[in-house]
């Protein structure tokens, strides 16, 4: 047992007494009531000298606790202040240190330990527990008894006035000496939440770090969206070197990794030395320091290593805790400005939706032509923003009449285009308008390599008006089929057999139907969207539905725009509240009587 | 420490701090002596000035007599008095 020894120093505004006690629990019982003996001329209670006492054993103890082999029996500091209004103790020991839990709780009533950390929370009002590798500093504090007497004379006032001015004087000499750090700290929360460029605030926050840890380089790391790889962002300073990503699964063994994988402060010295694959040592050979892993919300967000050349000087516990701080905030400005960078990108995203709904909209058209005998009313509806249906109806200057339906494969911007493409290509074929099987076969053609090569294809109907004969020629790439009702039979029925869809077969061919259409009788071209639509329980619409209920409005022989209306309404009935799943389009046909 | 035996109590007095110096050594006198004939311990705490985290750990089912306010007020902040007689 080492004798404690008291070096008591007067500061003007405090008073401080310095304890040092071998690491055993008889050096540190004499110890506290040695402090207990000191404190006792402070004019504490009775009750805070036994709490006092208690707290200094506690706090003694865990080191003896943790002291595991005779290197680490070095002595134990005790730095007790007393203030006007609080006492704080600093316990200072050089054993391997334990985790200070983040919720202190009491063990199963019937266990014989595992109080003292609790003892210790509950009888101070602040107590912290600064970690490094040789050195742990636990710290509390606890406001002082207020104790009702005689109000104070007036030459202990004075006194006291004198004491608070002197103390402000030497806080302010403290406060200049720890002025970097604290300007650092203030910088930095200052720019915590703004827009910032990562490489260049982590660039100036390391060597800032550098220059207040004493530290000799600094390696920091971002876990990579998987979470897989370490990535390297910054090396300080750059003169260094640069290093390659780290494999979090590979077999390098090295520092960051393995902080990475516990989430634990991963210390190197030449006692413990680094392995020698580890980039670092290849980087900065083999000194000492600390590599730290930092998490956001649980999620591992990187890691950064601080080392010094020499050998013999690890990181004290209050640098490391400094380190720790000021990585945090480094953590919160990763985390913004990933999220910044998503934002963005949802951002670029929903613009392209903007320019493909765009697209989409300015190929419909503005108006629809008069095909006399022949009235026709048309629906477009999107599920999404962008889908893949279209129609068309294109007139050209002798009259000659073609109406289109198509649905792009797919949504969104590559579908707008590929409507635009088709648009474009039968625009350019009205020699063949009125043939609409040699049309889509040579649509096909011309399309084929440019939808194989994306893996797309679209399904397309086309339907030539030709009013002298009262009669409707079609042809099918793929599409729902034409449903007609015939006023004779009162019934309605697909006309025409269908072809494969474009893109799918480059040279096919497609059967080509003629559909009388007389007056009163009335034709639906869609999309599946229509046939498919769901109710609540989850049921199609199908194609015999749908011609029923075809054949109910077509009956009531009203007006094109009357008839789309009444369609409209009944699909969405049939719908009800449930989701609208896919585009919805039609093209309603009637011959006017 | 003074171990005594009344009928069927085990009496432990002249405790003058129950600690991690000597809760090994209070474990190791007094749990022998708890058996069928003496299954009551009773220590009197009226000398105890000094407790810590590890003597109170010691005192697992053991009734205790007179404590100070201190060692009353760790045995309640550690919810000892649930497990532990408390006799003024």
């Amino acid at each position: 047992m080492n004798p404690p020894s008291s070096n008591p120093t007067r500061f003007n505004y405090r008073s401080q007494l310095r304890l040092e006690a071998g690491c055993d629990y008889s050096a540190v019982r004499t110890a506290a009531q040695t402090a207990r003996q000191w404190l006792a001329e402070k004019k504490l209670t009775e009750n805070e000298l036994a709490e006092l006492e208690l707290l200094l054993v506690e706090v003694g103890n865990n080191a003896v606790k943790h002291a595991t082999t005779e290197t680490h029996k070095q002595n134990i500091v005790f730095d007790i202040t007393v203030g006007e209004f609080e006492i704080e103790i600093q316990v200072t020991d050089h054993t391997p240190g334990f985790d200070w839990p983040e919720q202190i709780d009491l063990p199963d009533v019937e266990s014989e330990h595992g109080r003292g950390l609790f003892l210790i929370q509950s009888l101070t009002d602040h107590a912290n527990y600064l970690r490094s590798r040789r050195e742990n500093v636990t710290v509390l504090r606890r406001r002082r008894a207020t104790v009702i007497g005689q109000p104070p004379s007036v030459e202990e006032l004075k006194r006291r006035l004198a004491e608070a001015d002197s103390a402000l004087s030497d806080m302010t000499a403290e406060l200049s000496s720890s002025y970097e750090s604290l300007v650092a700290l203030f910088r930095y929360s200052a720019e915590l939440g703004k827009h910032i460029e990562l490489r260049d605030f982590s660039n100036r926050l390391l060597r800032d770090l550098i220059q207040i840890a004493e530290a000799d380089y600094a390696v920091l790391r971002l876990a990579s969206p998987d979470g897989r790889r370490l990535e390297t962002l910054n090396v300080q300073p750059d003169t260094v070197g640069a290093l390659p990503a780290l494999n979090l699964a590979g077999d390098i063994n090295s520092v960051e990794t393995e902080a990475a994988r516990t989430r634990q402060d991963i210390w190197f010295s030449p006692e413990e030395p680094l392995a020698k694959a580890d980039p670092i040592v290849a980087l900065a050979g083999n000194g000492c320091g600390l590599c730290h892993a930092f998490s956001f919300a649980d999620q591992l967000v990187g890691t950064v290593a601080f080392g010094r050349f020499a050998t013999d000087k690890p990181f004290s516990a209050a640098q490391v805790n400094l380190l720790h701080t000021f990585i945090d905030f480094l953590a919160i400005q990763v985390v913004n400005s990933r999220l910044l960078d998503e934002r963005t990108a949802a951002r670029v995203t929903r613009r392209e939706l903007q320019i493909a709904a765009d697209i989409q909209r300015s190929l419909l058209p503005a108006t629809l032509p008069a095909c006399p005998p022949f009235e026709f009313a048309t629906v477009c509806q999107s599920a999404l923003q962008v889908g893949g249906d279209f129609f068309d109806v294109i007139q050209t200057a002798d009259g000659t009449t073609l109406l289109v339906i198509a649905d792009v494969m797919g949504k969104g911007v590559p579908a707008a285009l590929f409507a635009a493409v088709l648009r474009s290509t039968i625009r350019s074929m009205p020699q063949l308008f009125s043939q609409p099987g040699a049309l889509l076969e040579a649509i096909n053609q011309t399309l084929f390599d440019d939808l194989s090569r994306v893996d797309m294809f679209v399904t397309t109907a086309l339907v030539y008006l030709d009013p002298q004969h009262g009669r409707l020629v079609s042809a099918s790439a793929g599409h729902c089929p034409l449903l007609v009702w015939q006023p004779k039979a009162d019934a309605t029925g697909p006309a025409g057999n269908s072809g494969f869809p474009l893109g799918i077969e480059n040279h096919t061919k497609y059967p080509q139907t003629v559909t009388p259409l007389p007056p009163g009788a009335v034709a639906l071209l869609y999309t599946d969207g229509i046939s498919e639509a769901r109710n609540e329980a989850g049921e199609l619409l199908g194609d015999h539905n749908l011609a029923d209920i075809l054949s109910d409005i077509a009956r009531t022989n009203q007006r094109a725009q009357t008839g789309k209306k009444l369609l409209q309404e009944r699909v969405a009935a049939f719908s009800g509240k449930a989701a609208m799943a896919d585009d919805q389009t039609f093209i309603y046909i009637r011959h006017v009587q | 420490m003074n171990l005594s035996l009344h009928e069927n109590v085990l009496e432990v007095h002249g405790l003058d701090c129950l600690s991690a110096t000597n809760s090994a050594d209070f474990r190791n006198r007094v749990r022998p002596m708890i058996d069928a004939q003496h299954p009551i311990v009773q220590v009197d705490c009226s000398t105890v000035r000094f407790i810590d985290s590890e003597g109170l750990g010691a005192l697992v089912s053991i009734r205790l007599l007179h404590p100070t306010p201190l060692v009353r007020k760790l045995i309640e902040l550690i919810h000892f008095d649930q497990i532990l007689e408390l006799t003024p």
